[in-house]
Protein backbone atom coordinates (compact mmCIF):
# COMPACT_ATOMS: atom_id res chain seq x y z
CA UNK A 1 0.00 0.00 0.00
CA UNK A 2 2.84 2.16 -0.52
CA UNK A 3 3.24 4.68 -3.24
CA UNK A 4 5.66 6.18 -4.90
CA UNK A 5 8.85 7.09 -2.84
CA UNK A 6 13.01 7.36 -2.81
CA UNK A 7 14.06 4.67 -0.45
CA UNK A 8 11.61 2.30 1.45
CA UNK A 9 9.50 3.04 3.97
CA UNK A 10 10.97 1.87 7.55
CA UNK A 11 9.27 -1.35 8.66
CA UNK A 12 7.70 -0.25 11.26
CA UNK A 13 5.64 2.43 9.25
CA UNK A 14 4.46 -0.03 6.76
CA UNK A 15 2.81 -1.55 9.90
CA UNK A 16 1.00 1.62 10.46
CA UNK A 17 -0.10 1.86 7.29
CA UNK A 18 -1.45 -1.70 6.90
CA UNK A 19 -2.44 -1.33 10.52
CA UNK A 20 -4.91 1.90 8.95
CA UNK A 21 -5.70 -0.39 6.49
CA UNK A 22 -7.17 -3.13 8.49
CA UNK A 23 -9.23 -0.72 10.63
CA UNK A 24 -10.30 1.05 7.60
CA UNK A 25 -11.53 -2.89 6.40
CA UNK A 26 -13.22 -3.43 9.55
CA UNK A 27 -14.81 -0.26 10.05
CA UNK A 28 -16.59 -0.39 6.89
CA UNK A 29 -17.59 -4.21 6.13
CA UNK A 30 -17.78 -5.29 9.49
CA UNK A 31 -22.34 -4.93 9.46
CA UNK A 32 -21.32 -6.77 6.62
CA UNK A 33 -19.46 -9.60 7.86
CA UNK A 34 -21.85 -10.03 10.29
CA UNK A 35 -25.06 -10.56 8.20
CA UNK A 36 -26.87 -14.04 7.62
CA UNK A 37 -27.82 -12.85 4.20
CA UNK A 38 -24.43 -11.89 3.12
CA UNK A 39 -22.84 -15.70 3.98
CA UNK A 40 -25.97 -17.45 2.20
CA UNK A 41 -24.89 -14.87 -0.92
CA UNK A 42 -21.67 -16.28 -0.95
CA UNK A 43 -22.10 -19.84 -0.29
CA UNK A 44 -24.47 -19.98 -3.25
CA UNK A 45 -22.86 -18.02 -5.98
CA UNK A 46 -21.54 -19.92 -8.78
CA UNK A 47 -18.33 -19.33 -9.94
CA UNK A 48 -18.40 -17.44 -12.51
CA UNK A 49 -20.09 -14.79 -10.38
CA UNK A 50 -17.73 -14.94 -7.53
CA UNK A 51 -14.90 -15.01 -10.24
CA UNK A 52 -17.11 -11.76 -12.00
CA UNK A 53 -17.05 -10.34 -8.55
CA UNK A 54 -13.58 -10.67 -7.82
CA UNK A 55 -12.36 -9.03 -11.07
CA UNK A 56 -14.71 -6.20 -11.07
CA UNK A 57 -12.77 -5.50 -7.64
CA UNK A 58 -9.76 -5.56 -8.57
CA UNK A 59 -11.08 -2.92 -11.27
CA UNK A 60 -12.66 -0.27 -8.90
CA UNK A 61 -9.70 -0.81 -6.51
CA UNK A 62 -7.18 -0.11 -9.44
CA UNK A 63 -9.42 2.97 -10.21
CA UNK A 64 -9.79 4.56 -6.54
CA UNK A 65 -5.99 4.44 -6.27
CA UNK A 66 -5.82 5.86 -8.92
CA UNK A 67 -7.88 8.63 -8.20
CA UNK A 68 -7.78 8.77 -4.21
CA UNK A 69 -4.63 6.61 -3.33
CA UNK A 70 -2.22 8.17 -0.55
CA UNK A 71 -0.61 10.43 -3.42
CA UNK A 72 -1.53 11.55 -6.72
CA UNK A 73 1.05 10.80 -8.95
CA UNK A 74 1.67 7.01 -8.88
CA UNK A 75 2.66 4.81 -11.91
CA UNK A 76 0.29 1.80 -13.29
CA UNK A 77 2.43 -0.03 -11.60
CA UNK A 78 2.62 0.79 -8.05
CA UNK A 79 -1.35 1.41 -8.72
CA UNK A 80 -1.78 -1.99 -9.45
CA UNK A 81 0.19 -3.56 -6.76
CA UNK A 82 -1.31 -1.81 -4.27
CA UNK A 83 -4.45 -3.04 -5.33
CA UNK A 84 -3.87 -6.69 -5.47
CA UNK A 85 -2.51 -5.85 -1.79
CA UNK A 86 -5.59 -4.58 -0.77
CA UNK A 87 -7.65 -7.27 -2.44
CA UNK A 88 -5.35 -9.81 -0.79
CA UNK A 89 -5.76 -8.48 2.50
CA UNK A 90 -9.33 -8.13 2.56
CA UNK A 91 -9.73 -11.78 1.26
CA UNK A 92 -7.41 -12.76 4.28
CA UNK A 93 -9.48 -10.80 6.54
CA UNK A 94 -12.33 -12.10 5.60
CA UNK A 95 -11.00 -15.35 5.44
CA UNK A 96 -9.89 -15.04 9.29
CA UNK A 97 -12.89 -13.44 10.48
CA UNK A 98 -15.36 -15.99 9.38
CA UNK A 99 -13.36 -18.68 10.18
CA UNK A 100 -13.60 -17.93 13.60
CA UNK A 101 -17.62 -16.79 13.52
CA UNK A 102 -19.09 -19.03 10.87
CA UNK A 103 -16.51 -21.88 10.64
CA UNK A 104 -15.79 -22.64 14.21
CA UNK A 105 -19.54 -22.95 14.46
CA UNK A 106 -20.19 -25.06 11.63
CA UNK A 107 -22.35 -22.70 10.16
CA UNK A 108 -20.32 -22.56 7.52
CA UNK A 109 -18.56 -25.60 5.57
CA UNK A 110 -15.86 -26.47 2.32
CA UNK A 111 -17.17 -24.73 -0.66
CA UNK A 112 -19.65 -22.53 1.01
CA UNK A 113 -16.78 -20.64 3.68
CA UNK A 114 -14.86 -19.91 0.48
CA UNK A 115 -17.79 -18.39 -1.19
CA UNK A 116 -18.80 -16.49 1.21
CA UNK A 117 -14.59 -15.34 1.95
CA UNK A 118 -14.71 -14.22 -1.31
CA UNK A 119 -17.87 -12.25 -1.38
CA UNK A 120 -17.23 -10.74 1.93
CA UNK A 121 -13.53 -10.30 1.19
CA UNK A 122 -14.32 -8.17 -1.67
CA UNK A 123 -15.79 -5.37 0.44
CA UNK A 124 -13.46 -5.25 3.19
CA UNK A 125 -10.48 -5.02 0.26
CA UNK A 126 -12.58 -1.61 -0.49
CA UNK A 127 -12.82 -1.00 3.33
CA UNK A 128 -8.93 -1.73 3.25
CA UNK A 129 -8.50 0.76 0.24
CA UNK A 130 -10.33 3.47 1.26
CA UNK A 131 -8.96 3.08 5.00
CA UNK A 132 -5.39 3.04 3.68
CA UNK A 133 -5.35 6.29 1.74
CA UNK A 134 -8.54 8.14 4.20
CA UNK A 135 -7.69 7.39 7.83
CA UNK A 136 -4.32 8.85 7.17
CA UNK A 137 -1.16 9.32 9.95
CA UNK A 138 0.68 11.92 10.06
CA UNK A 139 1.88 13.37 6.29
CA UNK A 140 -0.17 10.20 4.51
CA UNK A 141 -3.04 12.80 3.60
CA UNK A 142 -0.75 15.39 1.76
CA UNK A 143 -0.90 13.10 -1.46
CA UNK A 144 -4.24 14.80 -2.37
CA UNK A 145 -2.55 17.95 -3.06
CA UNK A 146 -1.61 18.47 -6.67
CA UNK A 147 -4.39 16.12 -7.29
CA UNK A 148 -6.60 17.17 -10.72
CA UNK A 149 -10.12 15.93 -10.22
CA UNK A 150 -11.55 14.92 -13.79
CA UNK A 151 -14.78 13.38 -14.43
CA UNK A 152 -13.57 9.72 -14.72
CA UNK A 153 -12.20 10.50 -10.87
CA UNK A 154 -15.45 11.64 -9.75
CA UNK A 155 -17.53 9.00 -10.77
CA UNK A 156 -14.65 6.13 -9.76
CA UNK A 157 -14.99 7.94 -6.32
CA UNK A 158 -18.87 7.95 -6.69
CA UNK A 159 -18.89 4.28 -7.16
CA UNK A 160 -16.50 3.60 -4.29
CA UNK A 161 -19.32 5.40 -2.20
CA UNK A 162 -22.24 3.75 -3.56
CA UNK A 163 -20.81 0.34 -3.32
CA UNK A 164 -19.49 0.76 0.21
CA UNK A 165 -22.92 2.39 1.39
CA UNK A 166 -25.35 0.19 -1.01
CA UNK A 167 -23.80 -3.03 -0.44
CA UNK A 168 -24.67 -3.35 3.28
CA UNK A 169 -28.80 -3.36 1.88
CA UNK A 170 -28.42 -4.81 -1.13
CA UNK A 171 -28.12 -8.62 -0.40
CA UNK A 172 -31.25 -7.98 2.57
CA UNK A 173 -34.70 -9.11 1.34
CA UNK A 174 -36.22 -5.65 2.46
CA UNK A 175 -35.19 -4.35 -0.87
CA UNK A 176 -37.75 -6.57 -2.63
CA UNK A 177 -40.29 -6.46 0.07
CA UNK A 178 -40.31 -2.75 -0.92
CA UNK A 179 -39.81 -3.08 -4.78
CA UNK A 180 -42.95 -5.81 -4.83
CA UNK A 181 -44.90 -3.13 -3.42
CA UNK A 182 -44.18 0.33 -4.80
CA UNK A 183 -46.17 1.82 -7.44
CA UNK A 184 -44.23 4.00 -10.13
CA UNK A 185 -45.37 7.06 -8.38
CA UNK A 186 -43.99 6.26 -5.19
CA UNK A 187 -40.78 5.37 -6.87
CA UNK A 188 -40.61 8.73 -8.90
CA UNK A 189 -40.57 10.11 -5.41
CA UNK A 190 -37.65 8.35 -4.27
CA UNK A 191 -35.78 9.54 -7.13
CA UNK A 192 -36.51 13.07 -6.70
CA UNK A 193 -35.21 12.89 -3.23
CA UNK A 194 -32.67 10.74 -4.15
CA UNK A 195 -31.66 13.91 -6.52
CA UNK A 196 -32.01 16.34 -4.27
CA UNK A 197 -30.20 14.51 -1.50
CA UNK A 198 -27.04 14.67 -4.05
CA UNK A 199 -27.73 18.15 -4.99
CA UNK A 200 -28.03 19.12 -1.59
CA UNK A 201 -24.80 17.38 -0.05
CA UNK A 202 -22.44 18.08 -2.77
CA UNK A 203 -23.93 22.14 -3.01
CA UNK A 204 -25.11 22.73 0.32
CA UNK A 205 -24.20 21.04 2.94
CA UNK A 206 -21.00 22.50 4.10
CA UNK A 207 -19.76 19.50 4.83
CA UNK A 208 -15.92 18.62 4.90
CA UNK A 209 -14.26 18.82 0.92
CA UNK A 210 -17.97 20.61 -0.53
CA UNK A 211 -16.30 24.05 -0.81
CA UNK A 212 -14.62 23.02 -4.52
CA UNK A 213 -18.62 22.89 -5.16
CA UNK A 214 -19.51 26.02 -3.46
CA UNK A 215 -20.85 28.99 -5.41
CA UNK A 216 -21.60 26.60 -8.71
CA UNK A 217 -24.29 28.08 -11.12
CA UNK A 218 -27.71 26.39 -11.25
CA UNK A 219 -26.82 24.21 -14.78
CA UNK A 220 -23.77 22.74 -12.96
CA UNK A 221 -25.56 21.58 -9.53
CA UNK A 222 -28.09 19.95 -11.51
CA UNK A 223 -25.08 18.09 -13.46
CA UNK A 224 -23.57 17.02 -10.74
CA UNK A 225 -26.76 15.60 -9.06
CA UNK A 226 -27.70 13.79 -12.42
CA UNK A 227 -23.64 12.34 -12.25
CA UNK A 228 -24.22 11.48 -8.65
CA UNK A 229 -27.66 9.61 -8.71
CA UNK A 230 -26.86 7.91 -12.01
CA UNK A 231 -23.40 6.63 -10.57
CA UNK A 232 -25.47 5.14 -7.74
CA UNK A 233 -27.98 3.67 -10.06
CA UNK A 234 -25.51 2.00 -12.52
CA UNK A 235 -23.57 0.93 -8.81
CA UNK A 236 -26.66 -0.41 -7.51
CA UNK A 237 -27.50 -2.39 -10.20
CA UNK A 238 -24.35 -3.75 -10.83
CA UNK A 239 -24.72 -4.83 -6.72
CA UNK A 240 -28.09 -6.65 -7.40
CA UNK A 241 -26.76 -8.22 -10.44
CA UNK A 242 -24.08 -10.25 -8.26
CA UNK A 243 -26.47 -10.74 -5.40
CA UNK A 244 -28.98 -12.25 -8.19
CA UNK A 245 -31.56 -10.05 -7.46
CA UNK A 246 -32.64 -9.58 -11.20
CA UNK A 247 -33.07 -13.44 -11.60
CA UNK A 248 -36.65 -13.14 -11.41
CA UNK A 249 -36.74 -11.43 -14.63
CA UNK A 250 -39.78 -8.89 -13.90
CA UNK A 251 -38.51 -5.83 -15.08
CA UNK A 252 -40.93 -3.28 -13.02
CA UNK A 253 -39.24 -5.31 -10.09
CA UNK A 254 -35.79 -4.66 -11.53
CA UNK A 255 -36.39 -1.29 -11.87
CA UNK A 256 -38.00 -0.74 -8.66
CA UNK A 257 -34.97 -2.67 -6.81
CA UNK A 258 -32.39 0.19 -8.35
CA UNK A 259 -34.40 2.96 -7.42
CA UNK A 260 -34.82 2.13 -4.11
CA UNK A 261 -31.08 0.83 -3.70
CA UNK A 262 -29.86 4.01 -5.39
CA UNK A 263 -31.36 5.97 -2.31
CA UNK A 264 -28.79 4.56 0.29
CA UNK A 265 -26.44 4.61 -3.01
CA UNK A 266 -26.62 8.23 -3.41
CA UNK A 267 -25.93 8.89 -0.04
CA UNK A 268 -22.41 7.14 -0.53
CA UNK A 269 -22.11 8.54 -3.84
CA UNK A 270 -21.90 12.05 -2.69
CA UNK A 271 -20.29 11.31 0.49
CA UNK A 272 -17.48 9.35 -1.96
CA UNK A 273 -17.20 12.53 -4.09
CA UNK A 274 -16.66 14.86 -1.21
CA UNK A 275 -14.79 12.66 1.58
CA UNK A 276 -12.97 10.24 -0.68
CA UNK A 277 -10.12 12.47 -2.13
CA UNK B 1 9.43 0.35 -16.18
CA UNK B 2 10.71 1.74 -13.02
CA UNK B 3 10.78 -0.82 -10.22
CA UNK B 4 8.41 0.28 -7.18
CA UNK B 5 10.98 1.03 -4.01
CA UNK B 6 9.46 -0.38 -1.45
CA UNK B 7 10.69 -3.04 1.86
CA UNK B 8 10.79 -6.96 2.44
CA UNK B 9 7.87 -6.23 4.26
CA UNK B 10 5.75 -5.03 1.59
CA UNK B 11 6.91 -7.41 -0.60
CA UNK B 12 6.28 -9.84 1.02
CA UNK B 13 2.72 -9.16 1.58
CA UNK B 14 2.46 -8.11 -2.53
CA UNK B 15 3.37 -11.58 -3.18
CA UNK B 16 1.54 -13.65 -0.68
CA UNK B 17 -1.45 -11.31 -1.64
CA UNK B 18 -0.59 -12.17 -5.41
CA UNK B 19 -0.56 -15.64 -4.45
CA UNK B 20 -4.17 -16.22 -2.96
CA UNK B 21 -5.69 -14.19 -5.13
CA UNK B 22 -4.08 -16.85 -8.12
CA UNK B 23 -5.13 -19.58 -5.75
CA UNK B 24 -8.70 -17.97 -5.18
CA UNK B 25 -8.92 -17.03 -9.20
CA UNK B 26 -7.19 -20.78 -9.95
CA UNK B 27 -9.71 -22.53 -7.70
CA UNK B 28 -12.82 -20.66 -9.40
CA UNK B 29 -11.84 -21.69 -12.79
CA UNK B 30 -11.62 -24.94 -12.37
CA UNK B 31 -15.22 -25.37 -10.43
CA UNK B 32 -16.24 -23.26 -13.53
CA UNK B 33 -14.44 -25.86 -16.07
CA UNK B 34 -16.86 -28.97 -17.11
CA UNK B 35 -20.15 -27.25 -16.10
CA UNK B 36 -22.00 -27.21 -19.44
CA UNK B 37 -25.74 -27.77 -17.97
CA UNK B 38 -25.93 -26.76 -14.85
CA UNK B 39 -28.50 -28.06 -12.71
CA UNK B 40 -29.24 -29.02 -9.07
CA UNK B 41 -28.66 -32.85 -8.25
CA UNK B 42 -30.49 -33.42 -4.89
CA UNK B 43 -29.36 -36.82 -3.20
CA UNK B 44 -31.58 -37.38 -0.23
CA UNK B 45 -30.51 -39.89 2.50
CA UNK B 46 -31.61 -40.92 5.96
CA UNK B 47 -28.52 -41.38 8.72
CA UNK B 48 -28.42 -41.80 11.80
CA UNK B 49 -31.89 -41.87 14.44
CA UNK B 50 -31.35 -41.26 18.49
CA UNK B 51 -33.68 -41.15 21.28
CA UNK B 52 -35.76 -37.61 21.72
CA UNK B 53 -38.09 -36.96 24.60
CA UNK B 54 -40.71 -37.55 22.39
CA UNK B 55 -40.74 -40.49 20.34
CA UNK B 56 -37.22 -40.43 17.81
CA UNK B 57 -35.08 -38.09 16.06
CA UNK B 58 -34.22 -38.89 12.45
CA UNK B 59 -31.51 -37.64 10.74
CA UNK B 60 -31.55 -36.74 6.43
CA UNK B 61 -28.63 -35.77 5.07
CA UNK B 62 -29.59 -33.98 2.17
CA UNK B 63 -26.68 -33.52 -0.66
CA UNK B 64 -26.70 -31.00 -3.68
CA UNK B 65 -24.38 -32.44 -6.39
CA UNK B 66 -24.97 -29.98 -8.58
CA UNK B 67 -24.11 -26.61 -9.87
CA UNK B 68 -27.14 -24.54 -8.77
CA UNK B 69 -28.30 -24.01 -5.49
CA UNK B 70 -31.95 -25.22 -4.60
CA UNK B 71 -34.14 -23.21 -2.73
CA UNK B 72 -36.44 -24.19 -0.05
CA UNK B 73 -36.35 -27.55 -0.61
CA UNK B 74 -38.83 -29.68 0.72
CA UNK B 75 -38.39 -33.44 1.66
CA UNK B 76 -40.75 -36.64 2.72
CA UNK B 77 -39.25 -39.10 4.83
CA UNK B 78 -41.51 -42.40 6.01
CA UNK B 79 -40.29 -45.08 8.22
CA UNK B 80 -42.68 -47.75 8.27
CA UNK B 81 -44.29 -49.15 11.43
CA UNK B 82 -46.31 -51.90 12.88
CA UNK B 83 -49.27 -49.39 12.70
CA UNK B 84 -48.80 -48.24 9.12
CA UNK B 85 -45.55 -46.17 7.70
CA UNK B 86 -45.51 -42.96 9.23
CA UNK B 87 -44.72 -39.88 6.83
CA UNK B 88 -43.16 -36.44 7.70
CA UNK B 89 -42.61 -33.09 5.42
CA UNK B 90 -39.44 -31.31 6.31
CA UNK B 91 -38.37 -28.12 4.61
CA UNK B 92 -34.71 -26.43 4.10
CA UNK B 93 -34.08 -23.17 3.16
CA UNK B 94 -31.38 -23.82 0.92
CA UNK B 95 -28.95 -26.34 0.04
CA UNK B 96 -25.91 -24.76 -1.99
CA UNK B 97 -24.44 -26.47 -4.87
CA UNK B 98 -21.68 -29.12 -4.58
CA UNK B 99 -23.12 -28.64 -0.14
CA UNK B 100 -24.70 -30.94 2.43
CA UNK B 101 -27.65 -30.07 4.76
CA UNK B 102 -28.67 -32.10 7.74
CA UNK B 103 -32.23 -31.89 8.91
CA UNK B 104 -33.61 -33.77 11.88
CA UNK B 105 -36.96 -35.49 11.77
CA UNK B 106 -39.39 -36.49 14.61
CA UNK B 107 -40.95 -40.07 14.62
CA UNK B 108 -42.73 -41.89 16.90
CA UNK B 109 -41.70 -45.45 15.88
CA UNK B 110 -38.14 -45.88 16.11
CA UNK B 111 -36.69 -45.43 13.05
CA UNK B 112 -33.24 -47.96 13.91
CA UNK B 113 -35.51 -50.82 13.62
CA UNK B 114 -37.18 -50.28 9.99
CA UNK B 115 -35.12 -49.01 6.92
CA UNK B 116 -36.34 -45.28 6.29
CA UNK B 117 -37.03 -43.73 2.74
CA UNK B 118 -36.69 -40.34 1.86
CA UNK B 119 -37.53 -38.39 -1.46
CA UNK B 120 -37.69 -34.87 -2.52
CA UNK B 121 -40.80 -33.03 -3.13
CA UNK B 122 -39.89 -30.21 -4.67
CA UNK B 123 -37.22 -27.42 -4.96
CA UNK B 124 -36.32 -23.82 -6.62
CA UNK B 125 -33.65 -23.33 -8.69
CA UNK B 126 -31.13 -20.23 -7.58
Amino acid sequence: MSMEREAPLPAAESLREYGRGIAGGFLFSLPLLLTLEMWAAGASFSPARLLAGLLATLVLLCGYNAYAGLRFDSTFTEIVIDSVEELGLGLALSAILLALLAGASGLLTGREFVGAVITQGLIVAIGVSVGTAQISGEGAGQGSAGRHLTLASEVVLALCGTVLVAANVAPTEEVILMAGRMGPGRLLAVMAISLALAAMLLYHSGFSGSARFAGTRRQEVVEGAIITYATALAGSAALLWYFQRFDAGAPHMAVAQCVLLAFPGTLGAAAGRLLLR
Amino acid sequence: MKTPVKNRLEWTVFGVSLLLIACVAGWLVTQMVGTDQPSVRLEVTPAESRRASQGYDLAVDVVNTGDVTAESVRIEVTVPSAGGPERRDAEIEYVPYRSKRRVWVTFDADPSTSRPTARVLSYHER
